[in-house]
């Protein structure tokens, strides 16, 4: 039970640290291509 | 391969197809089109691949035929007519199906139009529904969000409950999720999966500016159906007896592989995106 609290804890700071890069990729490569285009 | 080399081949080639996946998709809707149509047929080829390996010889040219025409009626037809267009093509398949265990005389032949269509809607169906989203976005959405990219939702989703699920299943994994079907799954990463799938739907959802009982239907559903999807994927794996679908994407194995949890969350997403913002409107 506690490894499953534990995985749920992990899971949710992933997906956060996981969304942050991601968001920030998005967000650079759509400025970036703004530029370009 | 070791953890950290397997973690940083995967980071790399998903930074590189998504960039190269975004520029495409912000340069026009046609060749958004044409990125997913080539990705459906390189899946599709895949999947022929795969069926091959276990004895059969589907008729290739309906599979792509039919994947083809998904695409083309996503893009060139109202979004009413590609539904009913969906719609109807599972009414074919589930009648072929009927048709196929009844019949005798032709069984052979029918089994191998069946898994042809069959690909055709698994995979061309599924990443079709990418181009409809699009249409949505176009309708609804563009200049109402400061994120253009509606599409990603179904990605990114599936994307983070894959990472989610890795993580965890590699620090913590140890009771086996489906042993039958998939060796490597647990239960600890199906929890991180889902766990980390919530937030980033959260996060992201917030950024398009989705209503929130939309974002806690899309985080509580999504990451559920990519682990049927992932789970669906890896039962064909196991019925044609291979491990990996290709090689194409690296340590990701092949686009079967890496899009297995998509096949089923990019439906889903449409379904409930043209529910709240077109059904409803």
């Amino acid at each position: 039970m506690k490894r499953y609290i534990l995985s749920g804890v992990i899971g949710l700071l992933a997906g956060v640290f996981f969304m942050s890069a991601t968001g920030l990729l998005i967000y650079s490569a759509s400025q970036l291509m703004k530029y370009v285009l | 391969m070791s953890f950290k080399r397997d973690f940083i081949s995967r980071l790399t080639v998903a930074l590189g197809a998504g960039l190269v996946g975004l520029f495409l998709a912000w340069y026009s809707n046609f060749t958004f089109m044409l990125v997913f149509a080539f990705f459906a047929s390189f899946a599709l080829w895949e999947f022929f691949n795969l069926v091959e390996r276990g004895g059969y010889r589907p008729y290739k040219i309906i599979g792509y035929g039919i994947a083809a025409a998904f695409f083309a009626v996503a893009y060139f037809k109202p979004l009413e007519t590609y539904n009913n267009f969906m719609i109807l093509s599972f009414l074919v398949l589930f009648l072929l199906k009927v048709i196929q265990s009844k019949q005798t005389t032709y069984r052979k032949q029918l089994t191998m139009l069946l898994i042809a269509a069959f690909g055709g809607l698994y995979i061309g169906g599924a990443l079709s529904f990418a181009v409809g989203l699009q249409k949505i976005h176009d309708l609804k959405f563009r200049g109402i969000t400061p994120f253009d990219y509606l599409f990603l939702l179904p990605f990114v989703a599936a994307w983070a409950s894959d990472t989610g699920a890795y993580l965890t299943g590699k620090l913590l994994g140890k009771d086996k999720l489906a042993p039958n079907i998939s060796g490597k799954k647990t239960i600890e990463g199906l929890i991180g999966g889902v766990a980390s799938s919530m937030a980033a739907m959260y996060i992201f959802g917030t950024v398009l500016r989705l209503p929130l009982s939309m974002i806690f239907m899309l985080g509580i559903l999504l990451p559920l159906f990519c682990t049927a999807g992932d789970l669906f994927e890896s039962s064909l794996k196991r019925r044609f007896d291979v491990k990996d679908s290709g090689t194409l994407l690296k340590a990701h194995g092949g686009v079967l592989d890496r899009f297995d949890g998509v096949f089923f969350v990019l439906p889903l997403t449409y379904v409930i995106i043209y529910y709240f913002y077109i059904y409803q409107s």
